[in-house]
């Protein structure tokens, strides 16, 4: 994270020694990082058309241990082979330009700061994967989430219906939109939450207004959020979230003992409920 | 619901080829051509060979039922049925006549008038861009006559349910027709996995499977609006016509028009118009040339003027006042660049005490416990006495101080034109530490946890730690950093002369995003909420969400926004160049009002006790009533 301990100035006088002005700095969370990845056909589809990709480096140095994580989840739509295209190379295209863009120069650089916002990386690894699906998949389409961790930070950019979720505190917080009529339905006051959760398993849940490959311009919805020691993060397609309820993807989140255990648990009650769709979900959580 | 799923692009396909020219249907439908496809049907033109005599041609609509259980289908073909039965019996001039109706195999057919013309959105899309007024609010007055005759039907309402440029027809004679009365619909089956788009089209209510004459005015309000706008509502997030206002897109539209438009499309039915009738009778005063609606037959569209705004008091200084006004005890500080700081009482503006220092003040003042604390441009930071204004401590710098102190752990931590950052001991302006930077730093330090984040003109944001002054980041920025950081949400938030605002992360320096301004962005950042509030030497106020730097929107003003906003309950203020203080709405950035004064305004507002202090080149410093 770029720390660079030197004096920045001279010091003018040896400095009287204050009472401490604050308290010690907390302990870095997300020193070590432990995530895992599981991606099922489910139980009804003849393909797998989501896709998935999870990568994480540890890099200590003199300055401390830093963190850096990427994690995709995309769901493809379109048809015959055609979704199935669509998320892979998405997932490969955004990785390929945010490793190249963002990763490679921090670990060539002597500041190790990026050049431009992560956002705009972000942003721009999208726009490769818009196009790039536009040119070679152009009946296909995929919604796409990205979440890069830096640290204390996530950076998410998101298109369509695959969910981050936060777990923080023995919650369970959505921390992107679904683009879908239904959500917006739900953001507009027309139903309430309770409605919402229970038309999670409702067909119109399907219809997006978002989506990587689609008409163009692509809008994408980008955030970032700190993260506090303890944290977890879940990031889903809605072959989980559409079958599992939200009570029961915490409660299996909170027995699991690791993430690769979480992953597996939540695959499972996906497709003990009938797997109608494809499963695919990213488990992100500190060591204990 | 209506949707347009990719994988039903070669469902269409094999629609459209499923009769071929020449074929007879039904022993008497022989096809001429196909018409269209859409969806899960098909449009051919045919001609009807009961009249061997002359040529009869109609429309012949097939629909593709989608495979379901047989008991479902018999339900949906009574439906089909009942509802052609009762098309058929509507006599009206924009509705199509139904001549027959039948199945045959795995289809449904529909036999119709054979409309001669132009869909609308074929228009649309042939013309290019939006569409002349004139003809939009003809079309509409008829559009509004048809609805009207639907939805006064006995005993029940006919509801259209489907209204869009694609199912409005332009015949030959330049009259609409209604095509696709949404009988294709009963035998959509249910559809199954992730697709994309929404019908864009129709109202919220809809969705719930509600459908009144209200939801046909909202669809004819979103039908006009892609119209005249040339804006497609199915590429874009459902119901968020309010975010494109009609006029930004085409300023030739009238604001009659874009009134009446954005009323039929008003997200709560009951605020629409009641019917279609009363729809008509809001455009007919519209239907003349564009832009010029008879004032004597429409009612005035009410827009608001800014209601006077009068100042609760004035204080004449002896200067220019760039300094920004703080409040403590009652008490109203703020310096003039007649190097004096006042003292002023806030509820009524009366003389308390100036203290006099060597150059004009621009800083800040801050108050703390009984001091007040104050750079100038002598060079030198001063602690007073806030009671009598008494000198209690002195701390010169090498440069003018224009930086305003920030208090923390009971240091004062400011910058300096000489170019460093200064840590000096609140109590008795003892140093503490003072960090380099390579050019003046007139930005003011921000303190988050042990750590502090000032700009300096040498281009960098620096993160110092604390105790000591040292460097933990520093991020260069494209241009001088005189806008004092923002820390929000765990980012330093902050303007550069480079145009660009930065957001970055405080634990690495990362940056997380940056809006990028016309001209130099002086102003300091002002949060509320989930938004950020900046003003930039291009005139503009910029409100941004605070989480990706995308604009909400922004206000322009006539002068460059150096002052830095200062938002309060539902209301940010920031002044102006332009010599306005400006109050806007904060969620929407509508003006609430404006104050002139007789010069410019760099100062930045401070909103207290429901009254908003500011200072003025004109030499004035200003209490007005702040907004609610």
């Amino acid at each position: 994270m770029g720390k660079k301990r030197r004096t920045a100035g001279e010091e003018q006088e040896p400095p009287p020694v204050p009472a401490p002005m604050v308290a010690a700095r907390n302990d870095i969370p997300y020193a070590h990082v432990l995530f895992s990845m599981a991606s099922h056909i489910g139980m009804v589809r003849e393909e797998n058309e989501d896709s998935a990709f999870a990568w994480l480096q540890h890099l200590s140095t003199h300055e401390g241990l830093q963190t850096l994580g990427l994690f995709m989840v995309a769901d493809g739509m379109g048809g015959h082979l055609n979704g199935e295209a669509a998320s892979r190379l998405a997932v490969q295209t955004a990785g390929e330009s945010l490793l190249r863009h963002v990763v490679l120069p921090l670990l060539g650089s002597e500041t190790m700061a990026p050049a431009v916002p992560i956002q705009e990386a972000i942003a721009e690894a999208f726009q490769a994967a818009h196009q790039r699906l536009q040119e070679e998949v152009p009946e296909g389409a995929t919604t796409l989430t990205i979440v890069l961790l830096v640290g204390k930070r996530i950076y998410v950019g998101h298109a369509g219906d695959c969910r981050l979720y936060l777990l923080r505190g023995g919650e369970l917080r959505q921390l992107t939109r679904d683009h879908s009529l239904l959500h917006r339905l739900f953001e507009l006051g027309q139903i309430d939450e309770a409605e919402l959760e229970a038309l999670d398993q409702d067909v119109r849940r399907n219809a997006l207004y978002r989506a990587v490959g689609q008409s163009s311009p692509l809008e994408i919805d980008l955030a970032s959020h700190s993260l506090l020691a303890g944290d977890g993060l879940v990031l889903c397609s809605d072959g989980l979230w559409g079958t599992v309820r939200r009570a029961d993807i915490l409660s299996i989140l909170q027995q699991a003992a690791t993430p690769a255990d979480a992953c597996q648990a939540l695959v499972e009650a996906a497709n003990a409920r009938g797997g109608p769709d494809n499963i695919t979900v990213i488990v992100v959580h500190p060591a204990g | 619901m209506e949707t347009r799923d990719v994988s039903a692009r070669t469902a269409e396909q094999s629609a459209g080829t499923h009769l071929q020219p020449g074929q007879v249907l039904h022993e008497r439908y022989q096809i001429l051509r196909v018409l269209g496809t859409g969806g899960m049907s098909a449009v051919y033109e045919a001609r009807d060979l009961n009249f061997p005599n002359v040529v009869r041609r109609c429309a012949v609509k097939e629909i593709a039922i989608a495979p379901t259980k047989p008991l479902v289908l018999a339900q949906q073909r009574e439906l089909f049925e009942r509802e052609a039965n009762l098309l058929a019996s509507l006599s009206h001039p924009a509705i199509p006549k139904i001549y027959d109706f039948f199945n045959e195999e795995e289809y449904s057919y529909l036999v119709l008038e054979l409309i001669h013309g132009e869909d609308l959105e074929t228009l649309l899309r042939r013309h290019g861009g939006p569409l002349p007024q004139a003809a939009v609010v003809r079309w509409a007055v008829e559009i509004c006559e048809v609805l009207h005759f639907l939805h006064t039907r006995q005993p029940e309402p006919i509801v259209f349910r489907d209204m869009k440029p694609s199912n409005v027809m332009l015949n030959e004679y330049g009259h609409i027709v209604l095509i696709d009365f949404g009988i294709a619909k009963i035998f959509r089956g249910e559809e199954r996995g992730t697709m994309i788009g929404t019908e864009g089209y129709s109202p919220p209510e809809q969705y719930r499977g509600i459908a009144t004459p209200q939801s046909d005015i909202y669809s004819l309000g979103a039908t006009l609006h892609h119209l005249l706008s040339g804006c497609d509502p199915t590429k874009e997030a459902p119901f968020t016509f309010h975010q494109r206002p009609l006029r930004q897109y085409n300023p030739t539209v009238s604001p009659e028009l874009e009134a009446v438009i954005m009323r039929a499309l008003a997200y709560e039915a009951s605020e629409r118009f009641a019917t279609a009738e009363e729809m008509r009778r809001a455009l007919l005063p519209l239907a003349g040339r564009a832009g010029q609606p008879d004032p004597a037959v429409f009612p005035t569209v009410h827009i608001s003027s800014e209601p006077a705004v009068q100042p609760l008091w004035t204080f004449r200084c002896e200067d220019e006042v760039r300094s920004s006004p703080r409040v403590a005890g009652g008490v109203l500080y703020i310096g003039c660049y007649d190097h004096n700081l006042y003292a002023l009482r806030a509820d009524s503006g009366q003389f308390l005490w100036k203290f006099p220092t060597e150059g004009g003040i621009a800083a800040t003042p801050v108050p703390w416990e009984d001091l007040v604390i104050i750079g100038s441009e002598d060079g030198a930071l001063y602690a007073v006495l806030a009671s009598t204004g008494r000198q209690v401590w002195r701390f010169p710098t090498q440069g003018r101080v224009r930086s305003s102190a920030r208090i923390a752990y009971n240091h004062a931590f400011f910058g300096s034109d000489d170019a460093y950052v200064y840590a000096v001991q609140a109590r008795g302006g003892r140093l503490l530490w003072k960090a380099a930077t390579s050019g003046p730093v007139r930005s003011s330090p921000a303190v988050a946890d042990e750590m502090l984040v000032v700009g300096s003109e040498d281009g960098y944001v620096y993160a110092l730690q604390l105790q000591r002054g040292t460097l933990i980041w520093r991020y260069f920025c494209g241009g001088g950093v005189i806008s004092s950081p923002l820390i929000w949400e765990g980012m330093a938030i902050v303007g550069s002369t480079d145009r660009y605002l930065y957001a970055l992360d405080i634990h690495s320096g990362w940056p997380v995003w940056r809006f990028r301004a016309e001209k130099p962005i002086i102003s300091s950042p002002a949060g509320m909420g989930d938004t950020i509030y900046v003003g930039s030497a291009d005139g503009n106020l910029y409100a941004l969400e605070s989480a990706s730097g995308r604009l909400r929107w922004k206000f322009s003003t006539g002068g460059q926004v150096n002052s830095s906003p200062a938002v309060a309950g539902d209301a940010v203020y920031v002044g102006s160049s332009d010599g306005c203080v400006y109050c806007l709405d904060a969620r929407t950035g509508k003006l609430r009002w404006k104050f002139e004064t007789q010069g410019p305004v760099v100062s930045s507002p401070l909103v207290h006790e429901g009254a908003v202090f500011i200072g003025s080149l004109d030499h004035h410093v200003y209490a007005l009533p702040a907004a609610g």
